[in-house]
């Protein structure tokens, strides 16, 4: 019964040079895996699914299970016969879903069972946090998520929108010094969140999501889920398909932090973003899939939570993707916004009608959708229908490498901050006076980055802080201070700071002048067109282009961008109209919007260059406010944050708060401008 | 004995496999005077990579598997445009995965008198099905989710017969039970 492992020696096979692959039989024994990570850690009561995979078995008896000195067996179902490992060995698998640990403390987790006749066993160590309710101390919390903000990000959003040139040509950003910083630099306590994910230094916005959501790690494309011995029909060779749903819904589940507040301490919970609300930011707080493009059961899942006992995850959903909510859109024409509505939600669909939003009733706005049809694979809809970026909607002109903005139907998509601020009031005006969860993200500092378009996503950067300042501005007026802020991005994107430039209007707007740009190699083929907003936004493989280095109106200091070599020399567009300039940026504001323009005479535009237009490893900064906010201090692990913002939002934190209230003095020094 | 078979399999697939590469390759599988011209799952990971560069992205998987990932066009958006599965022990190309975003219409792979649909979990109550064209050499291209002409695709499959119970254990007893003509 037992199938053999093989294992590859492969010799040089010099007459042919060619690997010979001796497949040689492996022993193939019986084992028994707890599938949950080496270092898992919960709050006491948070739920999670344990998993037992037994391989190599032709039969599996005499389980038993616990956890210290509990008994957890009973809890287990009878062994089911499976396929682990896309391998014909004779496995199986034994589930206690929805477990949880009360007792706070290192919980030993141990497991064993006869499997094929011999004895099998694995155990974990468990770390278990408290968790308790305090009367008088339950806090609001309140997670900003710059989706891919690393520090360049910060600072972009920074030297845009801090640079402001006033009537009188005095600049807000002068000898280095900025009269105001931006509202997240304000914020008291700053610190560092490494972002690595379980299989990769590289993590994605579903792995990263589900560490600060859930305490725990895992792997690209999971929300809130571990790998198993079934991914193998999927995970890595692209076959994400209803097909294969039934070894993409048996991954082990842990509960995030917002149906974690919800089920066990009474809070209201609420997303806001401005992405397709099933996109995997928003999805970590509500939703338990092991691949973050399942969108219809991410969809589902919002509305009848598996932690839940299939109550709605959310009493506020704000941003795009209205499609896998249609019937039009699912495969199963389930009308899930019509039975969210028959539930009492409000919907609204429109700035305008968000704007009329004023008190505390559950409310679902969805101010974008596509195409509401199912995708040929069965698990999303063919479109995701994210809402457009704030540059957009702003309808400030895109440099000409950008593309020209589409708002087709959706011309009344409101701005961030003004979801930020009806999302709190939704939420804090509740009959039972109940504390509340929100995650606001800024999705497009990432989808932005993704094209290397930089206008898109530094004026996102800037939506989002306004949105910061409104639930700075909320929180600041409440008169128990009850509120925790935390601003953080999931993970860095590859956007650099390079330089200031001073590319004329006619140039940078221009999309008829442009030059392609192509390399052929031996280890492959590049080709970019280059436009006359190059300096402003300079690409991986089309260095800072430059063809009059020595030029007099090449004013950088050497060794600053512009000093590189050009990368054609046909003279179109690196003619002597673009250089470097030396000094810093300086912006006009538009008092109608409150954002800084992108045109007009004077300006020195920032200088940004993309590696990669992909996420990278680097650490994040993070930034916190209110109650408990120097818990988040220092270099932590992204799962950190999960423990820190229960932490701050249930324990004593006095102490801490005189502490930081201290720092704060004004004996101490502080940043202009903060 | 083994052993053996394996090499000469092996050598058999690279022989076989050396003409494609003579040609022009395209991410894409093209119908030339109407034959179908695609890969041949014979060819190697060097085969793929002389031709292709270095992947993306690469991951082991299962027991013996690992995937190797590439972007490939301008145009799509999905994360990977090919998903390219080896079987580790033998290096040997298992299954090709064209993602689209946005899907496409397909149908002239398709010709009705060599296609076939397959449902699951069965014909009377489908939740999902797959269109299929048995090509030679023991390959099957695969129209995912889709069951008539017209339907654009998402996902398309080339996977050797051999391989199908690993990643469709479902498709493997519906290829020996049922057809549906398409």
């Amino acid at each position: 019964m037992e199938k053999p492992v093989t294992l590859t020696r492969c010799l040089p096979l010099a007459l042919l040079a060619l690997p010979w692959c001796a497949a040689v039989q492996a022993q193939t024994t019986p084992s028994l895996r707890i599938v949950l990570p080496e270092r898992t850690r919960l709050l006491q009561g948070q739920l999670i699914d344990v998993v037992l995979e037994v391989r190599n078995a032709t039969d599996v008896t005499n389980l038993k299970v616990t956890a210290g000195s509990v008994d957890l067996t009973a809890k287990f179902s009878r062994p089911a016969k499976a396929e682990l490992d896309c391998d014909t060995s004779s496995d199986y698998v034994l589930r206690a879903d929805l477990q949880s640990f009360e007792t706070a403390g290192s919980v030993k987790l141990t497991a064993s069972a006869t499997a094929g006749g011999a004895t099998v066993t694995d155990s974990r160590d468990i770390l278990v946090r408290e968790y308790q309710v305090t009367p008088g101390r339950r806090r609001n919390i309140i997670l900003f998520i710059g989706d891919g903000m690393g520090t360049a990000y910060r600072d972009a959003g920074r030297l845009v929108s801090r640079a402001i040139v006033d009537a009188g040509g005095k600049n807000s950003f002068r000898e280095g010094y900025f009269d105001e910083l931006l509202e997240m630099d304000k914020m008291p306590v700053s610190g560092m969140s490494m972002t690595y994910g379980s299989d990769s230094i590289i993590p994605d916005s579903a792995n990263t999501g589900m560490a600060w959501a859930t305490g725990n790690k895992s792997v690209f494309n999971a929300v809130n889920s571990f790998t198993d011995g079934t991914d193998c029909r999927w995970r890595f060779n692209g076959q994400q398909n209803a097909a294969n749903l039934p070894y993409m819904t048996d991954n082990p589940r842990v509960e995030n932090l917002w149906q974690y507040l919800k089920r066990r301490a009474g809070y209201r919970a609420g997303i806001v973003t401005t992405a397709a609300v099933t996109d995997a930011t928003p999805a970590v707080e509500g939703a338990y899939v092991p691949f973050r493009q399942m969108r219809l059961e991410i969809a589902r899942q919002f509305v009848e939570n598996p932690m839940l006992a299939g109550r709605p995850a959310f009493d506020v959903i704000l941003g795009g993707g209205a499609d896998p909510f249609l019937a039009a859109g699912r495969t199963d024409r389930r009308d899930l916004l019509g039975e969210l509505q028959a539930q009492g939600y409000r919907y609204v669909r429109s700035a305008t009608e968000l704007k009329a939003v004023n008190f505390g009733q559950p409310t679902i706005g969805l101010f974008k959708s596509g195409n509401p049809a199912p995708a040929a694979s069965g698990i999303a809809t063919v479109t995701d229908a994210n809402m457009d970026v704030a540059y957009d909607k702003l309808r400030l002109e895109r440099p000409a490498s950008e593309p020209a903005p589409n708002l087709g139907a959706f011309t009344d998509q409101p701005m961030l901050d003004l979801m930020t601020q009806k999302a709190i009031e939704v939420l804090s005006s509740s009959f039972s006076q109940a504390p509340f969860i929100l995650m606001v993200e800024a999705a497009s500092i990432d989808k932005q980055s993704h094209p290397n378009q930089a206008a898109g996503t530094i004026w996102d950067t800037i939506e989002f802080d306004k949105a910061i300042g409104v639930a700075r501005t909320w929180a600041s007026k409440r008169t128990t201070k009850d509120t925790v802020i935390v601003v953080t991005a999931d993970h860095d994107q590859s956007m650099s700071i390079i330089g200031v430039n001073n590319t004329p209007d006619a140039e940078y707007f221009d999309r008829v002048k442009n030059e392609k740009i192509a390399w052929k190699t031996p280890v492959g083929d590049q080709s970019i067109t280059v436009y006359g907003d190059s300096y402003s936004n300079a690409r991986a493989g089309i260095p800072f282009v430059n063809g009059s280095t020595g030029a007099a109106n090449n004013a950088g200091p050497g060794g600053m961008p512009g000093a590189f070599a050009p990368t054609n020399s046909a003279p179109a567009p690196q003619t002597g109209t673009f250089s470097t300039y030396y000094g810093s940026t300086a912006y006009t504001l538009d008092s109608k919007t409150g954002y800084p323009t992108n045109s007009g005479p004077g300006m020195r535009r920032l200088s940004v260059g993309f590696r990669t237009g992909d996420h990278t490893g680097s650490s994040v900064p993070v930034t916190a406010e209110g109650p408990g906010a120097l818990l988040f201090t220092g270099y932590m692990d992204q799962s950190d944050l999960f423990f820190k913002m229960a932490a701050a939002a249930s324990m004593d934190t006095a102490e801490l708060d005189k502490a930081l209230e201290f720092l704060n003095g004004a004996q101490f020094p502080k940043t202009f401008g903060k | 004995m083994q052993s053996r078979t394996s090499l000469v399999v092996l050598l058999g697939a690279l022989l076989g496999g050396a003409p494609l590469f003579s040609q022009t390759f395209s991410p894409d599988p093209q119908v030339i005077h109407g034959e179908l011209v695609w890969f041949r799952l014979t060819e190697t990971q060097a085969d793929i990579r002389d031709r292709l560069g270095a992947p993306h992205f690469m991951a082991e998987f299962g027991a013996d598997l690992v995937s190797w990932q590439y972007q490939i066009g301008e145009i799509d958006n999905h994360d990977h445009s090919h998903i390219f599965v080896f079987r580790k022990s033998t290096g040997k190309l298992v299954s090709v995965t064209r993602a689209y975003e946005p899907e496409q219409l397909l149908d002239n792979l398709f010709p009705a008198r060599a296609s076939e649909v397959h449902y699951y979990p069965n014909a009377a109550k489908p939740q999902y099905s797959v269109t299929l064209r048995h090509l030679s050499d023991d390959r099957l291209l695969m129209a995912m989710g889709v069951s008539r002409p017209g339907q654009p695709v998402g996902q398309l499959v080339l996977i050797h017969r051999s391989a199908v119970r690993a990643f469709y254990p479902w498709l493997d007893d519906s290829l020996q039970t049922t057809r549906s003509k398409w």
